[in-house]
Formats: C-alpha cells, structure tokens, sequence
C-alpha cells in the first residue's frame, strides 16, 4: 500500500501565532490523516442496493444531507442523493462493506489518498470560520454531529461539527496547504496554537 | 449576492453554483429530418425578461445539476429542484 503523508508536512510549525491573550489562544489547529475514506456512488435503486452494506457496518439506512451517522469508529456523510461518504476514523479495513457491495450497481472510490483533515478547535471557531465560509456556523443552526459542503477559498471542503468547539475540515490533498496558510491567516487575529498530534 | 436554496444542502451563496445552461430549451426528436429544428436546438437561444427557468450545478455543494427559477429582470429567486426530478 501506498505510504499516506501528510501535505502539510512542510507547512505545520508547531507553537503560538498572531494575537495572543494572557490566558491562552483562542484557537487551536491541527492536522490528520482522515483514515481509510471510501466513497459510494450509484444510481436510482441506489438506497436499496447498499442498505445491506451499510447494515453490516452497523447504519439503519441513509441518514440525511446533514447529520453525520456514526457506528464505532466509522462515520457515514450523506453528500448526495446517490452518494455517500464513509470514514474510519483508524484507518480500518472496507473489506466487510466491499463485500457486500456489487461494483456494477454501487461503486466505490478509495479516496483515502485524496483528503486530508484539517482541525480547527476553540472559542472563536464560530468566528474563524464565519470569515472563510458563508455559512451560519452558530450552534443552533450548525448543530454538533451535522455537517455541510460548501467552499473555502473557492475549493470544495467537508465541514463536520464534532462538539460546541470543535470543526473538522475535510480537503482535497492538493489544495491543502492553501487551505491551511489561509485558515492559519485569517486565525492570525484571534491568536491561535499549532499542535502535531503524535 | 444572489441566495440559492439547494434541495440537498439548504440556502446557500450563489458563488457556490455555477450556471449551466437554460434549462427550457428541448432536443428535437432523434428522427427529425428539419435542419431548422436543429439549429435552434444548438445556437439559437431566447434572451427572456422575466420569470426563466436555468440549469445551475452545485458546484461546491453536493455537485447536484438543479433547475432554478430565476426572474432575469429582477433576479428573484424562485423554486429549485433537482434536475432528475424535473419533468422532461
């Protein structure tokens, strides 16, 4: 298998940047690999013939186009009528969900080279992402465990509300260094610490 | 800034579609034999004032082709759809 890097590897810096309070930065960024991200496509039947797919995964149907499914550590995005977005968050096998699936009427791509995440944690997070994106990010209207496509700097990303606090970024691998020295520009003003996770 | 309500993904910024093309305009039957018809099939289009019917793709979004009702002189948005649902 092909090694996944990271395509920030030569743009995250760990450490404190721009304005910073005497408490603490008001923001905290982060990147990741997304794990194993697979995505089904399909036609008209498409529920019928991947409902018993998504059953051996442990998901009661679809779902909707905003909240994001859960069953252990894999996550179920809904991002369109015939379309869906599946992750495991470890970086776990498909092989379960491939087998259940016929490619003729339900195939799959294997994006897991082709996103990376980007973190995005703290008080002023509602903030920050109100000047990347024109989306209500509010808590009421941008509940936890929902989601949203929409764009960044014109490029087509994956928002996913994890907590109150706390965003994941879903980018295309090669406009991800864009994406961050944006996020990390427009961040500048609220004061914001880089962290590398182990 | 113009407001589109996608069906899939909710209200959101016209930036995040694209125009494709009008969606009023109808393909001649496969047999028919009139250039004509074929002509303003592939060159010739209206240029309405007022209530229009657009194909837009949600570019940006969850990459549906929807069809818009858009008034092309006043730019009120009307109803929005998905493109496979609207009846050919």
């Amino acid at each position: 298998m092909i090694e996944i890097r990271s395509p920030l590897s030569s743009s995250v810096e760990p450490g404190e940047y721009g304005a910073q309070s005497a408490a603490k930065a008001a923001l905290q960024l982060s990147e990741r690999a997304p794990g194993s991200l697979i995505q089904i496509a399909g036609w008209q039947d498409f529920a019928t013939v991947t409902a018993p797919a998504l059953g051996a995964l442990g998901f009661d149907g679809h779902g909707n186009f905003r909240t994001v499914q859960t069953a252990g550590p894999v996550s179920c995005y809904r991002i369109a009528p015939d379309k869906l977005l599946l992750r495991h968050s470890d970086g776990g096998s498909f092989k379960e969900l491939l087998e259940n699936l016929n490619p003729a009427s339900s195939p799959t791509l294997d994006l897991s080279h082709a996103r990376w995440l980007i973190e995005i944690e703290g008080s002023e997070v509602e903030a920050l992402l109100a000047r990347l994106a024109s989306l209500d990010f509010s808590l009421q209207e941008f509940p936890e465990g929902t989601f949203a496509q929409t764009g960044i700097h014109h490029v087509g990303v994956l928002l996913h509300r994890v907590s109150a606090d706390k965003f994941l970024i879903f980018v295309p691998v090669t406009w991800a260094e864009s994406i961050w020295n944006l996020i990390c520009e427009t961040a500048a003003p609220f004061g914001f610490k880089v962290i590398v996770h182990p | 800034m113009l407001r589109i309500k996608c069906p899939i993904c909710g209200l959101r910024d016209e930036t995040e579609f694209t125009y494709g093309a009008d969606a009023i305009v109808r393909r001649p039957d496969m047999d028919e034999t009139n250039p004509q018809d074929w002509l303003n099939y592939v060159f010739y289009r209206d240029d309405p004032k007022g209530p229009h019917k657009e194909y837009w793709h949600h570019v940006q979004g969850c990459r549906q082709w929807l069809v818009l009702e858009r008034n092309t002189l006043s730019h009120e948005i009307g109803a929005c759809r998905l493109a496979r649902e609207v009846p050919k």
